[in-house]
C-alpha cells in the first residue's frame, strides 16, 4: 500500500515537470505517449495504417473464432472449408484469366481467385491465412518486447558489470543471422515440425529481443537520472518497483514505435520461414505456405504467388504506416 | 586515441562475442534430436560400423569435451580476422572440422560457397546504396512535394514486400535466360537489394531532414549560400552517420535474405549450404557456416564503426560510448 502511494505522488510530480516551460523539458514532453497519440490523429498516413490494421485484425479474430470454437462452421455454411477439398477442379486460375495451360472459360465466379492444387478455394484460404499472420505478428513481438524491455531496463538501470554482461549477451544474439537462429531453433526443439509455427514465433521473438533491449536501454540512461527516480530511491522503494513503475513506463514511447514496425517484420520473417518449410505446416492455411505451394507451379500458374504476396504486403504496409507515423510523432528532432 | 588502437580494441572486444556465437551454435545444434550418423548410414547400420564413424568424428566423447575441443580448434580464427578469411585459414591451423554430410573439410565447403554469397550480398548492397542515397536526399530536399511522396511510397512498399513471391516470378522468367554470371546476378541482386534499399532510403531521408533543420544550415542560408552547396557540402556528410549504422545492422537481415534468395534462384551459396546442413543434422557444417556468418557480421559492424571517423572527424574514439 505504502509503495503504491509513493508511486502515485511521484507520477503526478513527473507530469508537472513535463508541463514546465524549459526547452529541455519540452523535448522530454514530446517524447511522451499522450503527445504521440494527439499527433497521430492529424497524420493521414498513420490513420490509413491504423485502418488496415483494424480490418486485418478483425478478419483474423473472426477466422480464429471460427477455427477454434466453431470448427469452421461459419466457413462451411457461408463459404468453403479452408482446409478440406476439393471444391472444384484443381489449379483453377482466377476468374476470367487463362493462358496456354488453362482455359479461361473453365474459371467460375464461385472461386473468384481460383483453386489450389487440391481444389481448395484460394480466397477462403487467404482469409483464414490472416489469422496466422496476425497471431504471429502479435505473439512474437510481445515476446521480444517483454524480454527486450526487461533486459534493457535492468541493464540500463543498474549499469556497470550487469550492463556489460547483459548487453554482450544481447550482442551475441544480434550477431547470429536471425533467420538461421530461428531455423536452428525450430529444428532443435521441434524435429517433427508439428508445432513448427509456435517455435518459429518464439524464435522470431527471441531474435527481435536485442533491438528492444538496445532501444530502451539508451532511454533508461537518461530516465534513471530523473528526480522522481531519485525520490523513489530515497523513499525506500525497491529497485524492482522503480524499474517496473517508473523507469519502463517513462522509456516506453520509442519501444512502442519499434514494436509496431516489428510486427510487420515478424509477419515477413515467418512467411519466409513457412515458405522454406520451417513455419506453418500443411494443411494450415498460411500465406507463406501458399507461396511455397505456388513455387511448384510458377511456370504454369503464376497467379498463385501473387495473391498471398499481396496479402502479406498490405498487412505489413499497414503496420509500417502506423509505425512511421508514430515514429515521426515521437521524434522531437524532426520538425513537423 | 588513434584509429589503429581503436580498431585493435574493437577487434579484441569482438572475441567474447564470437565465443558466444560459437557456444550458442554448438549447444543449439547439439540440441537437435536425431543422430547424424544414423542419417548418414541409412536403415539398420551395424553397431561396429556406427561406433567407428562416431569415433572418427569424435561423437563418442561427452558433450563438454567436444565443446572444449571445438573451441580450441576454432580459436585461431581470431588471427585471420585481419586478412581475407578463409584463404589464409589453413596456415594458422584453423580447423572447423569435417562435414559429415559432404565428407569433406568444412572450411573447404565454406571456401567454395562464401565467394558466391559475398558477391551476391556485395552487389545487393551496392545496388541498394546507389539508389537509396540519392533517393533519400532528394526526398528530404523536396519535402512534402510529389517527388518526396513518390520516393516514400517506393520505400514503404519496398520495406513491406516479401521478396520471395517476386523472386518466384523472377526465377520463372529467368529460367531460360541462363547465359552469363552477370545475367544470373541481376534478378537476385534486385530481389535481395530492395529491402536494404527501402531501409536505407528511409534513414537517409530522416537524417537529411534532421540536418537541414539545424542552426548551421539556417546560418548558411542567411549567408546566401545556394541550396545545392548546402546540400552537398554542409548537410550531406553529417547526415551519413545513422545511414552507415543502418547499413552495418542491415547485414544480418541481408544474410537472412540471402538464404531465401539462394533457395529461390537455386544459387549454390552459403545460404543453401546452411539449409542443407540443418536438414542433414551436419553439426560441424552448421557451426562452421554460422560462425563464418557471425564473423562477416562482426567485421561489418567494426568496419562501420571505423568508417565513422572518415565521415565525421568529430567522432572521438577515446571515451567509452553509452
Amino acid at each position: 500500500m505504502a509503495v503504491d502511494d509513493t508511486a502515485g505522488t511521484l507520477d503526478r510530480e513527473e507530469e508537472s515537470t513535463e508541463a514546465g516551460g524549459l526547452e529541455a523539458e519540452e523535448v522530454e514532453a514530446r517524447v511522451g505517449l499522450s503527445y504521440t497519440v494527439t499527433q497521430i490523429r492529424r497524420d493521414p498516413t498513420a490513420l490509413v495504417g491504423l485502418a488496415i490494421i483494424i480490418v486485418t485484425t478483425t478478419v483474423a479474430i473472426v477466422a480464429t473464432v471460427d477455427a477454434v470454437f466453431l470448427e469452421y462452421w461459419l466457413a462451411e455454411t457461408f463459404w468453403y472449408h479452408p482446409l478440406r477439398g476439393p471444391h472444384a477442379d484443381t489449379n483453377l486460375p482466377p476468374y476470367g484469366v487463362g493462358n496456354q495451360y488453362y482455359d479461361a472459360s473453365r474459371t467460375t465466379l464461385s472461386h473468384p481467385l481460383g483453386t489450389d492444387f487440391r481444389g481448395r478455394d484460394v480466397a477462403v484460404r487467404l482469409f483464414y491465412g490472416t489469422r496466422i499472420a496476425i497471431t504471429v505478428g502479435f505473439v512474437s513481438t510481445t515476446l521480444g518486447l517483454v524480454g527486450g524491455t526487461l533486459t534493457g531496463a535492468v541493464a540500463g538501470y543498474y549499469g556497470g558489470w550487469i550492463d556489460d554482461v547483459l548487453m554482450r549477451a544481447v550482442e551475441i544474439l544480434y550477431a547470429i543471422p536471425f533467420l538461421i537462429l530461428v531455423i536452428a531453433f525450430v529444428v532443435a526443439f521441434d524435429p517433427d515440425r508439428k508445432n513448427a509455427l509456435l517455435f518459429a514465433m518464439i524464435g522470431v521473438g527471441i531474435a527481435s529481443l536485442p533491438t528492444f533491449a538496445r532501444l530502451i536501454r539508451s532511454r533508461v540512461f537518461s530516465v534513471r537520472e530523473e528526480e522522481y527516480v531519485e525520490a523513489a530511491k530515497a523513499a525506500g522503494v525497491k529497485d524492482r518497483w522503480i524499474i517496473l513503475r517508473h523507469v519502463i513506463p517513462n522509456s516506453f514511447a520509442p519501444v512502442l514505435v519499434q514494436a509496431t514496425l516489428q510486427i510487420g517484420v515478424a509477419i515477413l520473417i515467418v512467411a519466409g520461414l513457412s515458405f522454406l518449410g520451417y513455419g506453418a505446416q500443411p494443411p494450415t492455411a498460411s500465406w507463406g505456405q501458399m507461396l511455397n505451394n505456388a513455387r511448384n507451379l510458377m511456370l504454369t500458374n503464376q497467379w498463385f504467388s501473387i495473391f498471398p504476396g499481396i496479402c502479406i504486403m498490405i498487412t505489413v504496409i499497414g503496420f509500417n504506416m502506423l509505425g512511421d507515423g508514430l515514429r515521426d510523432a515521437a521524434d522531437p528532432r524532426i520538425q513537423n | 586515441m588513434g584509429l589503429l588502437r581503436y580498431a585493435v580494441r574493437r577487434l579484441l572486444q569482438a572475441i567474447p562475442v564470437l565465443l558466444g556465437i560459437v557456444t550458442i551454435t554448438f549447444f543449439l545444434s547439439n540440441a537437435i534430436p536425431g543422430d547424424p550418423v544414423d542419417i548418414m548410414l541409412g536403415a539398420s547400420p551395424g553397431q561396429a560400423q556406427k561406433e567407428a564413424i562416431q569415433a572418427k568424428f569424435g561423437l563418442d566423447k561427452p558433450l563438454w569435451v567436444r565443446y572444449i575441443n571445438y573451441v580450441g580448434d576454432v580459436s585461431p580464427i581470431w588471427l585471420t580476422m585481419t586478412d581475407s578469411f578463409p584463404y589464409v585459414a589453413p596456415e594458422f591451423g584453423v580447423d572447423l572440422g569435417r562435414s559429415i554430410h559432404f565428407r569433406a573439410p568444412v572450411s573447404r565447403k565454406i571456401m567454395e560457397r562464401l565467394p558466391v554469397t559475398l558477391l551476391l550480398m556485395g552487389s545487393a548492397f551496392a545496388f541498394a546504396i546507389a539508389t537509396a542515397v540519392p533517393l533519400g536526399v532528394i526526398s528530404a530536399y523536396r519535402r512534402n512535394k510529389p517527388t518526396d511522396h513518390v520516393s516514400r511510397v517506393v520505400a514503404l512498399v519496398g520495406v513491406s514486400t516479401p521478396s520471395f513471391p517476386a523472386e518466384v516470378d523472377g526465377a520463372a522468367t529467368q529460367g531460360d535466360v541462363v547465359v552469363t554470371a552477370g545475367h544470373h546476378l541481376v534478378l537476385p541482386t534486385i530481389a535481395l537489394g530492395t529491402l536494404q534499399m527501402a531501409a536505407i532510403t528511409r534513414i537517409e531521408r530522416s537524417a537529411m531532414l534532421e540536418q537541414l533543420s539545424q542552426d548551421y544550415v539556417r546560418l548558411a542560408r542567411a549567408y546566401g549560400i545556394s541550396d545545392r552547396t548546402i546540400l552537398r557540402k554542409h548537410a550531406f556528410r553529417p547526415a551519413q552517420l545513422p545511414v552507415i549504422t543502418i547499413i552495418g545492422l542491415q547485414l544480418t537481415a541481408a544474410i537472412g535474405g540471402a538464404v531465401l534468395t539462394e533457395t529461390v534462384f537455386e544459387i549454390n551459396g552459403m545460404g543453401r549450404l546452411i539449409i542443407t546442413a540443418i536438414d542433414a543434422l551436419d553439426y560441424p557444417l552448421i557451426m562452421g557456416t554460422t560462425i563464418v556468418f557471425g564473423l562477416v557480421f562482426v567485421i561489418g559492424v567494426i568496419a562501420t564503426d571505423i568508417s565513422y571517423a572518415y565521415v565525421d572527424p568529430r567522432v572521438s574514439y577515446g571515451e567509452r560510448e553509452a
